[in-house]
């Protein structure tokens, strides 16, 4: 794409900015901001990724993943802020999920081990594993507050806190899995994942694109999985005090 | 077997302490009713022994050692707590009654379940039955059954008999009390029924104001209570 044809493409934004003036949404500004966030933060890592590629070196491909999952881990452990030293649990479990799929798909060689494969896959893979935090995050929080009659009926029975909180963990789990098992569903029926678009308008063959998305598809499901066990595990100490005690964490 | 010594409990969030400086005790064997105004605190005093509450100050001992320094889940099992609100887990009847033993991979015979029921006047043919189906009255003698099949050596209870209609409730009554009697079950039994407190009780804690305004016989109770408190409070609960 031309240098002018991207310069063009603000003219979406003239649009968006145009509306929001009309229907007096006030958004304007939002809009203004955010979409010159996302040409810088994109042309910027456009840039990075340019370079990281041209030098081919582990350093800068350990460098990009940290940043990305430390963003990821951030953005997840935000949805609970009244847990404390959640992100550390979720950077830990972002980082386990994505070293474990990533080192799996080397083994078996089904991608290369460079920054192009492996910076891209990773960032999709990190994505969903921050969805997916996010989701079980949520989930826990309202689930053990409406089951604390419940997990106290536990405790009260002598059940250790892990036993208390096996249901409610169990089916807190089951659900941040399935918006990826809904999308493993669907996915080519409803949309296009950008991946494959991408792929494809930049000159891959569909067939080709496919193979990749269907790898893609298939390691977010054991990667959330794996994500929302893992992270399930980790946190659910932090609904319990040192003598015992489930905590009421309020939901907003 | 359980003293609490200089009790003092705030809510988070709230200015007005529940307990401040609450002393009592209970021995090995004895029979309980613990009574007071709503809203006085029984129902947390008993949640604080359970340790599902915890204290900002005092003691409290379970066979003269402190319960904080009991093992939480070994100190939960000798000491049983039945909830006011009978909670019933997704399951059947046979489910909900082994929830205990099933935690700690103990197994119970079939007979010992039929008997259980039995002893509440339960109809052995319901273990087989969705615990949700069963009555308020079915449900509250269920989870008294099951804190029971833990074998504790002291009972909570939070208005067990509150669902129950006039039979049930001299059933489960007679039940405990054959249970205090035979297996020196030590029983502190929260009732706003005087009338129960009667029938079936040794002794009593008065609660009030924060504090445990008097604890002595049953007997003593109705015929020379110490504290204004307590007789106002007799005499009130006596009218209705
Ligand atoms: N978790 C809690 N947080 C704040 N206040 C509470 C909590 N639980 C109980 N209370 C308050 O403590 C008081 C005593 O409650 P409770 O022990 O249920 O009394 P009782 O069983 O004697 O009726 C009440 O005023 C109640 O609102
Ligand atoms: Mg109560």
């Amino acid at each position: 794409m031309s240098i002018l044809a991207l310069w063009l493409t603000l003219l979406f934004v003239l649009v968006t900015m145009l509306l929001s003036l009309w229907q007096k949404l006030r958004l304007e500004k939002d809009i203004l901001i955010a979409a010159m966030r996302t040409a810088v933060q994109l042309l910027a890592i456009g840039y990075i990724l340019q370079f990281i590629f041209d030098q081919e070196h582990m350093l800068f491909i350990i460098l990009i993943l940290v940043v990305m999952i430390t963003v990821a881990a951030w953005n997840a452990a935000s949805r609970g802020k009244e847990l404390r030293g959640l992100f550390w649990r979720v950077l830990s479990t972002i980082a386990l999920t994505q070293g474990f799929t990533i080192s799996f798909m080397l083994l078996l060689g089904v991608i290369e081990p460079t920054a192009q494969y492996i910076i891209p896959i990773s960032g999709m893979i990190t994505g969903n594993a921050m969805v997916v935090s996010g989701l079980l995050i949520n989930q826990m929080k309202r689930s053990i507050y409406h089951a604390i009659p419940e997990i106290e009926l536990l405790l009260s029975l002598g059940a250790s806190n892990r036993q208390a909180v096996h249901n409610v963990l169990k089916n807190a789990v089951k659900s941040s899995m399935i918006p990826t098992i809904d999308a493993m569903r669907t996915v080519g029926l409803v949309q296009l994942p950008g991946m494959m678009t991408g792929m494809i308008i930049a000159g891959a063959s569909p067939v080709e694109a496919v193979r990749y998305q269907i790898l893609i598809m298939f390691s977010f499901s054991s990667s959330a999985a794996l994500t929302s066990i893992l992270l399930g595990m980790f946190i659910y100490p932090m609904w319990f005090t040192k003598e015992g005690q489930v905590q009421r964490i309020k939901v907003e | 077997m359980i003293v609490l010594q200089n009790v003092h409990k705030t809510f988070p969030g709230e200015k007005q302490p529940l307990f401040e400086n609450l002393n009592a005790s209970l021995h090995e064997g004895s029979f309980t009713g613990l009574i007071g105004p709503s809203g006085s605190g029984k129902s947390t005093l008993l949640r604080i022994i359970n340790r599902l509450e915890g204290i900002d100050r005092g003691n409290i001992s379970f066979r003269g050692q402190n319960i904080r320094e009991y093992p939480v889940q070994t100190l939960r099992r000798q000491i049983g707590f039945v909830f006011q609100q009978a909670i019933m887990l997704a399951g059947t009847v046979r489910d909900n009654l082994l929830l205990g033993p099933r935690l700690h991979k103990q197994s119970v015979t079939e007979e010992i379940c039929v008997q259980a029921l039995q002893d509440v006047d339960l109809d052995p043919g319901l273990l087989d039955h969705d615990a949700s189906e069963l009555s308020g009255g079915q449900q509250q003698r269920l989870s008294l059954l099951r804190t029971l099949l833990l074998k504790p050596k002291v009972l909570l209870l939070d208005e067990p008999t509150s669902a129950l209609d006039e039979h049930s409730k001299r059933t489960v009554e007679q039940y405990v009390r054959r249970l205090n009697r035979e297996q020196k079950l030590t029983v502190l039994w929260i009732t706003h029924d005087l009338e129960q407190l009667k029938r079936i009780m040794d002794d009593y804690w008065f609660l009030a104001n924060g504090q445990l305004v008097e604890q002595g016989s049953v007997e003593q109770l109705f015929t020379e209570p110490k504290q204004r408190l307590t007789r106002e409070f007799v005499g009130q609960e006596g009218t209705h």
